[in-house]
């Protein structure tokens, strides 16, 4: 539809971006596509028609044929000029798994917008929705993580062909937009560390016995099924209930646990680790060679120590 | 972070089918668009689209997206398609069967859609479709269908480029929405394109032979047939318009010259095929007469003049019997200018083939006609005497003028003379010409028009169909070819006034005394309709010169032309852009902030300018201080407005609200001054 040398010069100007970006004037390319090349031979078959035989009439019918599609170019790029993209955020995901960019298009002005359609670069082109006037749309960008850490979208073009499809008007934006990507867990059985000291015991084979430990506050990300509903009428605030293993199991995850194995590998099967312990309600530690995360338990902890995992060796952005 | 390499670059997309509405649609307005073409075409090709048509509609109202018939059977269809049109015009080229393959051609892809290319090229079919209606005439109604047409497959073009969103129908609204809008911005520079682009003169390729044929026209003919000038009275179209640059002649001397008829074979009246070598000279007696005539298109060469026409025009050629013949077929409507002279007198002597031609009689028949002819010859009277005696048995004898006189089979010249004695100028002409030629005068009959309708509105002369018209010349030493109107002695009135004859007597109801407001109307009708002619249909490369001459552009000089084209349509691409493109650089916000916004800027003029960094409630305060006798104004107006932009009162009732609060206040404000 663009020619593709046509589209490496468009992509080789764009420049990134912070914030939402506005498509002006200086950022929007249009060109005839491959029906526009068509109705344009049409067009001119009919006006050497009418030029031979003469046909006064012949000329009308070609000539108001012309100027509406002259004048649809003017609507095609009107579709994009004035259009602002930004991004929402992307939820972390793991490594190969499909990541999704939460994009927004804001419609400032009154004209309704049709037919557009983003694509990113790993993303197959999708259809925005109808913008009304006004209106400001969400929707999803696609596409595969690949490799952990942080994957930015790169750069995303917008085009449309409306109104009549014989144009195609595009924009090239590099938003500041990314997603964490976390290590992919090592899959197949991995028992969780077992060390010496006295913060690390044997695991139990079972890990559903655990006892009743204590009431603390409920924090955010506390499974609902623990909340104690009892006590917490009677204090007035959220209480849940804190399960541990009798032995009061701490467990620690170190990088020196995982000798032996690539560091991608190595980050793999410490995420493992991390999921499973999170998943057991154990306490966990996260030792690793840059920082250490100290022990904890919850979404919030599980949360910082992906991350970490994911940042490995890299400056965070 | 690695990089994966170059993306892969997606196919291009048109994964799904137009949408539904959309293909009906177009399978409608592509039959509006081929109507007037169906009912031309040959009925097997007008059945055959028809058919093709049912199906389509079947397979779409039986609920599929799109028709999708086998393909072993669509190709079947479209060859049977093509043998029907090889039977029905014998060839696949030339303009008929052209148009009957176009016309299958656009029907078949109409079942054969799955993507939206296909689509296009219904929509560029039916573009051709629309032009190839003009080829069988340029009536008023057939520009407005076209121009109809072209808007409604724009709009179908547009509607094939919509999807239907989450539930929503189709947006009817918007596609039509889009079509006026086009439409109405795309008018300006039609009509500029039309008249500035440049026109030729000539065709770019000759003209295949059957280019014009079939187009309706009635018009004079090279010969006359008993009743064929009586047919062709009975048509009141336009045959052609006429300008003076002087006063308008007298009724008695319009007469317009048209064939001239030499060769009688009992029956008939023929021209003659020209002998180049011979030609006359003229001489004009007074001052010859200017005019410029718009000639309709009639399939024939000839074009029309003031009798007698001393001086062709461009690209035409005065004949030896002073018949104009352009050099093109008049398929268009041409228009020209000529000179000529009411009171002249041709050269002597006369050529000698042109002598005999003009002697010329069938060797047997009509032998009353010649006995008398022979006896006016042997009481010794001269030609011009004879001319008086013919004349004057038109008067005294019974004659009566008639468009329906009693058919004659044989000898029909002599049963009028002797017999019947009614005609109309057929016979009344003929006979002459018969009797004189008996008599040794050479003669001939010409045949043209004789009238005409002024029309006050235009300045024009408006001849019709309805004043065709036969007379007869006759030569006569010392004057050369004489003009002789038989008819003149038998109804004078028919000259006198000019007026047009019905054929159960009475006059057209359009020039009657009586109902002058009907008459007005049709002078306005024509008046019109010669506008329309000179300034779309006739536009041709003379009219574009003179229009660019008012405009101050040089003669003939392209460069100039296209200059100024590019610059004009430049101009308007400019404005064209700014109208469209203002309100997308003005992001005019949520309508809630608009009126928030409208509302600060009425406070600001009343004294409380409205910081950036303060908010709506502490403005609201500090102007409720300020401007106490409005402070329920304003702590109703912030109420609402905050209420719709961060909290749930989201409706549209409420922003009506607003906006009307904000426009009061506004009103209100004229009142204080302070």
């Amino acid at each position: 539809m663009i020619p593709g040398w046509v589209r490496r010069w468009s992509e080789r100007r764009t420049l990134p971006q912070t914030g939402a970006v506005t498509l002006r004037g200086d950022r929007i390319y249009i060109l005839p596509n491959g029906h526009g090349f068509l109705t344009g031979v049409a067009l001119m078959t009919m006006l050497l028609l009418c030029l031979n035989y003469n046909l006064n009439l012949g000329f009308l019918v070609t000539f108001l044929a012309t100027s509406l599609f002259l004048v649809s170019i003017f609507h095609t790029w009107r579709t994009l000029n004035g259009l602002v993209v930004g991004f929402d955020g992307a939820e972390p995901v793991f490594a190969g798994e499909t990541a999704r960019f939460l994009l927004y298009l804001d419609n400032q002005g009154r004209l309704v917008r049709r037919d557009l359609w983003v694509e990113g670069e790993y993303a197959a082109p999708k259809e925005a929705p109808i913008l009304k006037g006004g209106r400001r749309e969400r929707f999803t960008l696609e596409r595969v993580a690949p490799h952990r850490g942080w994957q930015p979208l790169g750069l995303c073009t917008l085009f449309t062909r409306a109104p009549l499809g014989v144009m195609v008007a595009w924009s090239h934006v590099e938003l500041e937009a990314g997603v964490l990507v976390y290590p992919a867990p090592e899959k197949g059985p991995v028992p969780l560390p077992m060390g010496t000291g006295e913060e690390n015991r044997a695991l139990r084979a079972s890990v559903g016995a655990d006892e009743y430990h204590g009431l603390r506050a409920y924090q955010h990300g506390d499974t609902p099924r623990h909340l104690h509903w009892k006590a917490s009428a009677r204090a007035e605030t959220l209480l849940s209930k804190q399960y541990q293993s009798p032995d009061g199991q701490r467990l620690t995850l170190a990088w020196e646990e995982t000798a032996g194995l690539a560091d991608e590998a190595r980050l793999s099967r410490l995420c493992r680790w991390v999921l499973d312990a999170e998943q057991a309600q154990q306490d966990y530690a996260l030792h690793l060679p840059a920082l250490r995360i100290p022990h904890g338990h919850g979404e919030p902890h599980r949360t910082r120590c992906l991350t970490a995992l994911a940042q490995h060796g890299s400056p965070p952005p | 972070m690695i990089r994966l390499g170059p993306p892969p670059r997606h196919p291009p997309m048109d994964p799904h089918a137009p949408p539904r509405e959309a293909l009906r649609l177009m399978g409608l307005v592509l039959m509006g668009v081929s109507l007037p073409l169906l009912f031309r075409v040959h009925p097997w090709v007008a059945l055959y689209c028809g058919g093709v048509f049912s199906w389509w509609s079947v397979c779409l109202w039986r609920g599929h997206a799109t028709p999708h018939p086998r393909r072993t059977l669509l190709l079947l269809v479209a060859f049977v398609g093509m043998a029907l049109v090889t039977l029905a015009h014998g060839r696949l080229v030339g303009r008929e069967a052209g148009i009957a393959l176009l016309l299958a051609a656009s029907f078949l892809k109409l079942m054969e859609i799955h993507t939206r290319r296909d689509g296009v090229l219904v929509v560029l079919l039916g573009f051709f479709l629309l032009l190839a209606e003009f080829f069988h005439g340029q009536q008023g109604w057939r520009v407005i269908h076209a121009l109809g047409g072209t808007v409604a497959l724009t709009t179908t073009l547009a509607g094939l480029n919509l999807t239907t969103h989450h539930g929503e129908g189709f947006p009817w609204k918007a596609m039509l929405q889009t079509g006026g809008q086009l439409t109405l911005q795309a008018f300006p520079l039609m009509l500029l394109l039309f008249f500035l682009f440049p026109r030729l003169a000539q065709p770019l390729w000759g003209l295949p032979n059957d280019a014009f044929e079939g187009r309706s026209k009635t018009g004079m003919s090279d010969h006359m047939t008993p009743g064929s000038i009586g047919e062709l009275i009975l048509s009141d179209e336009v045959a052609f318009r006429v300008r003076f640059d002087g006063p308008l002649p007298p009724p008695s001397e319009r007469y317009w010259r048209g064939p001239v008829l030499w060769l009688f074979n009992g029956r008939q009246w023929r021209t003659w095929v020209e002998d180049p070598g011979i030609s006359e000279t003229v001489r004009p007696l007074a001052a010859p007469v200017e005019q410029e005539v718009v000639v309709e298109p009639h399939g024939q060469r000839w074009l029309f003049a003031l009798d007698l026409p001393i001086h062709a025009p461009a690209g035409a050629r005065l004949g030896s019997d002073f018949q104009l013949l352009s050099q093109q077929v008049v398929h268009t409507l041409m228009r020209y200018r000529v000179t000529s002279a009411l009171k002249r007198q041709t050269g002597e002597p006369l050529p000698e083939r042109l002598r005999q031609l003009g002697l010329q009689l069938p060797l047997q028949g009509n032998p009353g006609t010649r006995e008398r002819a022979a006896r006016w010859r042997d009481e010794g009277l001269s030609p011009p005497a004879m001319v008086t005696r013919a004349l004057e048995m038109f008067r005294q004898e019974a004659f009566s003028y008639t468009l329906t006189p009693p058919v004659l089979h044989r000898d029909e010249v002599d049963g009028f003379l002797f017999t019947t004695r009614q005609g109309f100028c057929e016979h009344y002409s003929g006979a002459f010409v018969f009797l004189m030629r008996a008599a040794g005068i050479p003669a001939r009959v010409v045949l043209g028009y004789l009238g005409g309708e002024p029309n006050p509105l235009t300045g024009e002369l408006v001849v019709r169909q309805s004043h065709a018209h036969a007379w007869s010349e006759v030569w006569l030493p010392g004057q050369g070819w004489v003009r002789v109107d038989p008819t003149a002695a038998v109804a004078p009135d028919r000259v006198q006034r000019g007026t047009a004859l019905r054929p159960y007597g009475g006059e057209s109801l359009f020039s009657g005394e009586g109902l002058a407001w009907l008459r007005w109307t049709r002078q306005a009708w024509d008046a019109l309709g010669s506008t329309w002619n000179g300034w779309v249909l006739g536009y041709d490369v003379l009219r574009q010169k003179e229009l660019l001459l008012n405009f101050g552009f040089d003669e003939g000089n392209w460069q100039e032309l296209a200059v100024g084209m590019v610059v004009v349509g430049g101009l308007f691409s400019l404005a064209l852009a700014v109208g469209l493109l203002w309100r997308g650089h003005h992001p005019t916000g949520a309508p809630v902030e608009e009126a928030y916004r409208r509302y600060c800027a009425h406070l600001a003029r009343l004294g409380v300018t409205r910081p950036p960094w303060e908010g709506p409630m502490d403005y609201a305060r500090r102007a409720s201080a300020e401007l106490p006798d409005r402070a329920k104004e304003i702590h109703r107006i912030t109420r609402l407005y905050l209420a719709l932009r961060y909290g749930e009162r989201d409706d549209l009732g409420n922003m009506a609200l607003l906006q009307r609060l904000v426009r009061a206040f506004r009103q209100r404000r004229g009142r204080y001054h302070s």
